[in-house]
């Protein structure tokens, strides 16, 4: 408090006291120094009582009586209008207290005193009914106090004394009746006590009858009666508290951990077996030193963990067995703040709101969140971003205050928060823990870890959990006799003494630094060794104070929830919103993600334009002529999974802490994921247009831009969901960025375009079909599209492709089938006679394969007797026979194809000039592409395996046979049964079958199962 | 008619052996013509020797005129961009044996490095026509192996059309190889025309242009035969033309003798002579140029065919 505001309540009193008479005054002076005591050190306190004297001084010299009245009165509001701009409300009800126990020093109280403190009350907006409480309260105790739901008093059972109407706690030993009057609007409490023992507020004696405040971390204490060296059981804040918080709540919680522990596997470290109870209303502080295991015993209580041992009970239900009845009622808040660094403190709350309270409209919540901003005075910063580690736009206590609030909004009944004043300065720790306390005065429970907590801090617990190396629980109890517990164990001097009796400053770090305390050796220094071990210490907990739970807790209803999940197509939509907002809000992000896949374009695309020029102009560009065409679409394919890859594989891993926290709210997996996948969707759709917008417009490729973005796109969203499955199964996101070159290259490798498949290791290539392993390349489904597609669907080819198609059918068995069954004839013709050490078996096992195809085929011509093919039986006669078999048909070939030449020149000279399909061939026809689709560099035209022959020559122009979709590379259709499906068609779906696949494995966590498998794996044998 | 074609071809292929020392043999091998020792073996069937009647080749024509000395010109070649215009299989079939013929020219005047674009060309078109050569791709190499080599270049270009009407004649496709024979030929004629330049400087050669009135004339019988092919009747159509010009020529008769040559060697002469004068000479190659640019520039009736 400053001394103007002091002086300015100095003042005050002087004018309250220069009502009375001035014989009558004395004990002001008494109760002003004794709230001065409360702000100022004693050596200072005269001169305040001087400014009071002065004061007095000069209302007394006053000449005009009715002028001092009215004056007294105008000066009075005067004085409370500064003096209310000055204090917060605590302060003014303990004013207005002391300004009470003024009173009660007078033996009558005038009706212009009375007057004067309700106008103080009312001056500070204490509600009536409240201060007429206080007052009464202060001047004549409970016979007078308007609202009997507002005591309580303590006493023996056994007692005489009535307390008819007043809820009460029952105190065997009690010698007399405490009461205690609650102020709600303060969330404070008095008491008085009528008898005749000695109790010891703290470690103050209580004067019988005199009014005091019972506050947080107080407790009354003394002999019991008639047993001089028997101590009362102490009455604590909590129970106080508790009496009358559990009046107005209808949630409350009761926790009870029954042996429970966890140990990690493999190691020593964890929580050991301990039992514990607490309950609503309160707030348990866990210390100890680091790494002794605190954040795993939240982990264990928020069910994060399940215990390898005992239980944890929650009203009487085991938490593990039955977590869905729990859903909502805990929430947890780690240490790291859980923010979305690029939206603004409102969003944050927003967001988070919509999805707890799918219940309420959008107007309730922004109404919630305002109420919320109050609470946790962030009102000025709401449309402030959040902002990361190194562009901080709030402070760290308004960080943690708003990472409080995500959780509170929701009002769990159990809370579990780690650390939430570590980095924060003093007065940010109050502030956060004051708002923790104000949770437990709803009927919350609040499990907080705190890690050096300075006295203010420690006085806010209702109870204490001291942990130990190795997860052993030491103590469990009141904060303030844990200190007790502690010193008297280590055989401290002074072990009773719990504060400082002039400040009241308690020392909690003492807990820790006698626990830890190390041997003195003989040379007087600290040893290795600890003076009681942390076994040993665990065994005095066991010993002196561990509850023992014979039977399983009571059974009682479990707190209503007031989480209420969206639907969650309405999850959907809040996530995805989120996502949009929260990617908007980082420029740089948004600059590079668009600007990216232009930029590449532009790099690719100048790069690959070869300019071959024609005799007029040497730096023309004909497409015709560019053989970089080929490299160019393998270098789209990659463009699009690299970009595809890079603007997802952070997004998990990014959010890996907010999806900690939103656990709890059992929020939908799918909806989450579908709501990132769209926004990569959105985001990946934009990249692949402009990249195809700006690189075929370069390249000169004309009217296929539909069918290059579809591709790339369909690529483009594999690799987004790809880096989303690495997002979410790799921990970290250097491991994702060392992963990323091991996919890439594989799929480069194994797209055909870099080697073809028939140029692979020959083990790994069946020839004639892509290997299994390309197969599961995406990047091979896409090159492929995309040159079928350029080579095929171009207004060039596409008139001319089915008669080139047709024409090259009938060249291939004019030219290569044909005459390789000649061939074959001919050896085994010649070889007739000496057959032994010849290949003739297979090269008849091929011709009777082969023809036997051929007859069906020809079936008109007659059939042939293939079973003559017989190496024993086999005659010139019939070579001579199946020769002028393949004869009819070769004659027959070539009528067809003369037939095919003939139709295609009729429809070239009657569907254009010459000038307008060369100028449609230079345009969108490539020679480059067309060679490689065409294999024309391919010696192999026709491929013998497994005595059949199979084509290899120009693919592009072939009908599949395998029924199931396996083709050769860059056939133009692919089968699938009875229907022949386009190739653009069937690979398209293959990649959004990829696509399929990859979502459930992300749904799944498949990665982060075997991630962990081959871990626990590598773990066993390094045991072994 | 194969057993001719046949007969014909074992000719070419014994030709570089088979010629008839002129009685006047003072013409001198070509100046600067060093690596040229075979060639000197196939241009000098052409001197003073007399007509005979057999197949058209369009490169011996070609080995007569640069054994006159006659300088290379440019841009007599069909440009390779012309390619780009030919769609239909008959452009391409006709442009094939031009193409053909213009490898030869280079070849024989020594351009190697055009003559690899042109043998690619060569090879490109051949495969396009659905032309399988066994040896291909060794052929193409060779052709990368030998480019300052003439002499190995006229080879591998003999063996590649050997091998082209190998293929055409095996699997039945003479009408191709008509129509190819048509675009080589007149190719051939339209260059040999040009390199005369001048009717008066090189009266000689023109001459022995104009006898080849005869050849043009079995070529004709030879499509013919084959013109139910709408290609082979449209490329019969320049051959009439062509044979056209050729009728017009006046003949001489020389009477038949025998004369025995200083090598003991009986040497037949005598016959008809095909005479071409001057006004016959530049009439046919305005004739020809226009011929010829119809069927390299793929403007054949214009800008449409006619229908087959």
């Amino acid at each position: 408090m400053s001394n103007t505001t002091l002086k300015l309540i100095v003042k005050l009193f002087a004018l309250f006291a220069s009502l009375d008479a001035p014989n009558r005054r004395y004990g002001a002076g008494k109760i002003l120094k004794l709230y001065l005591k409360l702000y100022v050190q004693d050596s200072y306190i005269h001169e305040f009582i001087d400014i009071y004297n002065f004061y007095i001084q000069q209302q007394t010299e006053a000449a005009d009586p009715y002028k001092q009245i009215s004056s007294k009165s105008v000066k009075t509001l005067r004085l409370l209008d500064q003096i209310n701009s000055e204090l917060i409300y605590q302060e003014k009800v303990y004013l207005l207290f002391y300004l009470g126990k003024l009173l009660r020093e007078k033996d009558r109280i005038t009706e212009q005193e009375d007057d004067f403190l309700r106008t103080v009350a009312r001056s500070f907006s204490m509600p009536e009914s409240e201060s007429q409480d206080l007052i009464a309260f202060i001047l004549y105790g409970v016979s007078r106090t308007l609202r009997q739901t507002h005591l309580l008093a303590v006493k023996d059972p056994y007692s005489n004394c009535s307390v008819k109407g007043i809820q009460y706690i029952d105190r065997e030993g009690l010698n007399g009746i405490i009461y205690f009057l609650l102020l709600p609007s303060a969330h404070l409490y008095l008491f008085y006590y009528q008898g005749g023992e000695s109790l010891f507020l703290n470690a103050r004696k209580i004067d019988p009858g005199a009014v005091y405040f019972f506050s947080k971390g107080d407790s009354i204490s003394g002999y019991r009666m008639g047993w001089e060296n028997v101590k009362l059981q102490p009455i604590y804040y909590p129970q106080v508290a508790e009496c009358f918080l559990r009046n107005s709540q209808h949630n409350q919680l009761s926790l009870v951990v029954d042996g429970a522990s966890y140990l990690y596997r493999g190691e020593q470290e964890g929580i050991r077996p301990f039992n514990f109870s607490t309950q609503s209303f309160y707030m348990v502080g866990v210390i100890g030193s680091s790494g002794v295991g605190k954040s795993t015993l939240l982990n264990l209580l928020n069910g994060n963990i399940r215990p390898q041992h005992g239980h944890i009970w929650i009203n009487g239900y085991d938490l593990h067995r039955h977590r869905e009845d729990f859903k909502g009622l805990i929430g947890y808040v780690p240490q790291e703040d859980l923010l979305f660094e690029e939206l603004t403190v409102y969003q944050n709350l927003y967001y988070n709101a919509r999805l707890c309270f799918g219940d309420l409209s959008p107007a309730r919540v922004h109404a919630m969140v305002n109420r919320t901003l109050d609470e946790l005075a962030l009102s000025s910063i709401r449309h402030k971003k959040v902002g990361g580690e190194l562009d901080r736009q709030i402070s760290g206590g308004q960080r943690k205050r708003l990472n409080l609030g995500l959780e509170l909004m929701r009002e769990p009944a159990l809370l579990l928060v780690d650390e939430p004043t570590s980095g924060l300065s003093s007065s940010d720790s109050r502030q956060v823990m004051n708002l923790l306390r104000t949770q437990t005065l709803k009927g919350r429970l609040v499990i907080v870890n705190i890690h050096q907590p300075a006295s203010p801090v420690f006085r806010l617990l209702d109870q204490l959990l001291v942990l130990d190396e190795g997860g052993r629980v030491t103590y469990t109890g009141d904060p303030l006799e844990g200190l007790v517990y502690f010193k008297t164990l280590n055989e401290q001097v002074n072990a009773q003494v719990k504060q400082c009796p002039t400040c009241g400053h308690i020392n909690p770090e003492a807990i820790l630094e006698i626990m830890e305390e190390k041997k003195v050796d003989q040379r007087g220094r600290y040893g290795a060794h600890r003076r009681i071990s942390p076994e040993q210490w665990h065994q005095y907990y066991r010993d002196k104070i561990e509850p023992i739970f014979s039977q399983k807790p009571l059974v009682q209803p479990i707190p209503e929830s007031r989480l209420h999940q969206p639907h969650r197509m309405c999850q959907f939509k809040l996530f995805f919103k989120r996502n949009i907002l929260s990617k908007l809000g980082n420029k740089q992000y948004l600059l590079v993600s668009l600007l990216e896949a232009p930029l590449l374009a532009l790099i690719v695309a100048y790069f690959t334009k070869y300019t071959a020029g024609t005799p007029e102009n040497d730096v023309a560009y004909i497409f015709s002529q560019n053989p970089n065409l080929p490299a160019f679409l393998l270098m789209s394919v990659m463009v699009a999974l690299f970009i595809g890859l890079l603007i997802s594989s952070e997004e998990i891993i990014r959010d890996a802490r907010v999806l900690q926290r939103e656990k709890f709210l059992q929020l939908s997996r799918s909806g989450y994921l579908l709501s990132k996948i769209a926004f990569l969707l959105l985001l990946s759709a934009i990249q692949t247009f402009t990249y195809v917008l700006i690189a075929n417009h370069i390249m000169g490729i004309e009217g296929m831009m539909f069918r290059y973005w579809s591709i790339l796109f369909s690529t483009a969203v594999f690799a987004n969901i790809l880096g989303l499955n690495l997002s979410s199964g790799l921990g970290s996101q250097i491991v994702i960025y060392i992963v990323i070159p091991f996919i890439l290259i594989p799929f480069m490798l194994f797209s055909g375009g870099v080697v073809h498949f028939d140029k692979l290791h020959a083990g790994l290539t069946p020839r004639r079909y892509p290997p299994i392993i390309a197969d599961l390349m995406v990047s091979r489904w896409a090159y492929e599209a995309l040159a079928v597609s350029q080579f095929r669907d171009n207004a060039y080819e596409d008139p001319l492709f089915s008669l080139h198609r047709r024409e090259s059918r009938h060249a291939y068995r004019l030219n290569h089938y044909l005459p390789r069954l000649i061939n074959h004839l001919d050896y085994c013709r010649n070889h007739l006679d000496r057959p032994e050490g010849s290949s003739m078996p297979e090269r008849i096992a091929t011709l009777r394969n082969e023809i036997h195809k051929l007859t069906r085929e020809y079936e008109p011509m007659g059939k042939l007797p293939v079973e003559e093919l017989d190496q024993d039986s086999l005659k010139i006669a019939s070579i001579r026979r199946i020769r002028k078999f393949i004869e009819r048909i070769r004659k027959q070939e070539a009528r067809q194809m003369e037939q095919v030449v003939y139709q295609r020149d009729s429809l070239i000279q009657q569907s254009a000039t010459a000038e307008q399909w060369t100028r449609l061939k230079q345009n969108h026809y490539n020679h480059a592409l067309a060679e490689l689709v065409k294999r024309k560099n391919n010696r192999v035209k026709v491929l013998e395996t497994n005595h059949q022959l199979y084509r290899k020559y120009e693919p592009i122009f072939m009908y599949p046979h395998h029924p199931f979709g396996r083709s050769i590379f860059y056939a133009p259709t692919k089968r699938m049964g009875p229907y022949g499906v386009d190739t653009w068609w069937f690979n398209l779906s293959v990649i959004w079958l990829f696509n399929l696949a990859l979502y459930i494995s992300l749904y799944y966590d498949w990665l982060k199962g075997a991630v962990a498998f081959f871990s626990k794996l590598q773990k066993m044998k390094l045991k072994s | 008619m194969r057993e001719f074609i046949h007969m014909l071809l074992i000719v070419l292929v014994l030709l570089p052996g088979c010629h008839n020392k002129p009685e006047d043999q003072g013409e001198d091998p070509p100046k600067g013509f060093d690596q040229q020792e075979k060639l000197h073996s196939h241009q000098q069937e052409y001197r003073e020797s007399p007509v005979f009647y057999r197949y058209p080749s369009a490169r011996e024509m070609l080995a007569y005129v640069r054994s006159k000395e006659l300088s290379y010109k440019p841009g007599l070649v069909n440009p390779l961009n012309n390619r780009q215009t030919y769609h239909r299989s008959l452009s391409k079939n006709l442009n094939l044996g031009v193409y053909m013929t213009d490898l030869a020219y280079m070849i024989l005047f020594q351009r190697t490095n055009k003559a690899r674009d042109y043998f690619n060309r060569v090879v490109s078109l051949s495969q396009e026509l659905r032309i399988v050569i066994p040896h291909k791709q060794k052929l193409v190499e060779r052709v990368g192996q030998n480019l300052h080599e003439p002499d190995s270049l006229l080879r591998i270009f003999q063996d590649y059309q050997s091998e082209i009407i190998a293929y055409l004649m095996k699997t039945d496709q003479e009408d191709k190889l008509a129509v190819f024979s048509a675009g080589s030929y007149l190719e051939g004629l339209y260059l040999a025309l040009q390199l005369v330049g001048d009717y008066a400087d090189n009266q000689q050669t023109a001459n022995k242009i104009a006898e080849q009135k005869y050849a043009f004339s079995h070529l004709e019988q030879f499509c013919r035969s084959h013109a139910r092919d709408s290609n082979v009747a449209r490329a019969l159509t320049y051959l009439q033309e062509v044979n056209a010009l050729f009728s017009r020529l006046p003949v001489e008769q020389d009477q038949s003798h025998s004369e025995r040559t200083s090598a003991h060697q009986m040497v037949l002469k005598g016959g008809d002579r095909v005479i071409m004068n001057a006004s016959h000479f530049y009439a046919m190659k305005q004739e020809v140029e226009k011929i010829r640019h119809q069927v390299v520039a793929n403007t054949m009736n214009g800008a449409h065919d006619i229908q087959d």
